[in-house]
């Protein structure tokens, strides 16, 4: 994207790609969230067999351990999925929110520069500085 | 009785004599006038060349601006340049960022909010906020800085322009170096010439020669000026006061320091020849 693109992005038109780029990715979710389930329950299976096993035959503790981290894997896939499903709900309904003109505190640090303000970088930087 | 020095003036009535004294005295004094004149002028361009490139931080006072027009705008050009570099820096202590970084992170987080993107890549809400946020106060950033375009534009103006009048000045200042030396020149032989009359005038009864001025104060001048001088002119400022009134601006260079002497006796073997009362 060119500079004079970036800069005739306006707060509505970001805000409704946002919620677009968010909706998008929601239609994909349960999709995934189903795949990864199923993935957990047959790495569940998998080592619960393999320990049952184990517990008379010891030849098998390296198969016990490779589905064992199999199965951590998959619990910590489904727990992003879960994760992202929760984080897209509360994204979309916080830009829902913004769509209909409620950006105004996302913009304090532009006003104040369009008003001669330092940047919030410049106030960083000068904070940094005074307490070195 | 009349020596070899003054065997053409000999023959001469004393009142010749003494007008052409007195004239060779009015044009020493004329060319002394002219030459301290100049070595003001030196003076003051130097101040001025120091002021442009930031050596000292008050110009010198210009009392006959009709007169130093160059002197006058190469302050005035130092005082624009010194305007607009702290418009520049004021601009780049407010924004802190430059401008093409800027662009650069604009496009990183435009793409990143609005671009589709798998569930494990795609930006936490509160990332989110956080860029949107930054998005719009970056656009603000960069229309700060664009309305300052010109800036950029004119200080290199103002640099280039007082560079150019300093050079003028420098120029000026070679062509009164060589202005002075030759007024010195002209100056030497009349004085040679004036001490002669003085003393065939002074061997005349009757006559009063009136003394041939000292250079003291172009001495005082030139010394300001931070100029050498000759181990004559040493001589006569010592002999007609000037050095004593002459005032240093620099800082008065420390005490050198005292040697630390041991209380304890050397001991080392040293080189040379045993003294006589030592040997047993």
């Amino acid at each position: 994207m060119q500079t004079e693109d970036l800069l005739n992005v306006t707060p509505e038109a970001l805000v409704k790609a946002i919620v677009r780029r968010r909706q998008t990715l929601a239609s994909s979710l349960p999709k995934e969230l189903e795949r990864r389930s199923e993935e957990n329950d047959r790495a569940y299976s998998l080592a619960k067999a393999v320990n049952e096993k184990s517990e008379a035959d010891e030849d098998l503790s390296d198969q016990l351990d490779e589905n064992e981290t199999f199965r951590r894997r998959t619990v910590s896939r489904l727990w992003s999925v879960r994760h992202a499903v929760e984080d897209t709900e509360e994204a979309l309904a916080f830009w829902k929110e913004m769509e209909a003109g409620g950006w105004g505190h996302l913009l304090e640090d532009a006003q104040r520069v369009e008003q001669g303000g330092a940047s919030s970088y410049a106030l960083r930087k000068k904070t940094e500085v005074d307490d070195v | 009785m009349t020596n070899r020095f003054h065997q053409d003036l000999a023959g001469q009535p004393r009142e010749t004599v003494e007008a052409t004294y007195a004239s060779t005295i009015a044009e020493v004094n004329r060319l002394d006038a002219e030459r301290q004149q100049m070595y003001i002028d030196k003076k003051l361009r130097s101040e001025v060349i120091k002021f442009a490139v930031n050596k000292i931080q008050q110009p010198p006072v210009i009392e006959q601006p009709e007169v130093y027009a160059n002197l006058i705008q190469a302050i005035a050009e130092k005082n624009e340049f010194d305007r607009l570099l702290l418009l520049r820096d004021e601009l780049a202590s407010r924004l802190a960022v430059p401008r093409h970084r800027l662009v650069q992170a604009m496009q990183s987080f435009h793409q990143r909010l609005t671009a589709p993107a798998q569930a494990s890549e795609s930006p936490h809400l509160a990332a989110e906020i956080e860029m949107f946020s930054r998005f719009f106060e970056m656009q603000a950033m960069i229309k700060a800085y664009d309305e300052h375009r010109g800036l950029h534009r004119e200080l290199d103006e103002a640099r280039k322009s007082l560079l150019e009048t300093v050079k003028a000045i420098n120029r000026e200042d070679r062509k009164f170096s060589q202005r002075l030396t030759k007024n010195s020149e002209q100056s030497r032989p009349l004085r040679r010439e004036a001490g002669r009359l003085r003393a065939f005038l002074k061997g005349i009864p009757g006559a009063n020669p009136q003394p041939v001025p000292e250079q003291v104060e172009e001495f005082t001048l030139r010394l300001a000026a931070g100029n050498s001088l000759s181990i004559e002119e040493f001589a006569a400022m010592l002999e007609h006061g000037g050095l004593t009134n002459f005032e240093d601006t620099k800082s008065p260079t420390p005490a050198r320091k005292k040697r630390r002497t041991s209380s304890m006796r050397r001991a080392e073997p040293m080189r040379g020849r045993r003294r006589q009362n030592n040997v047993d």
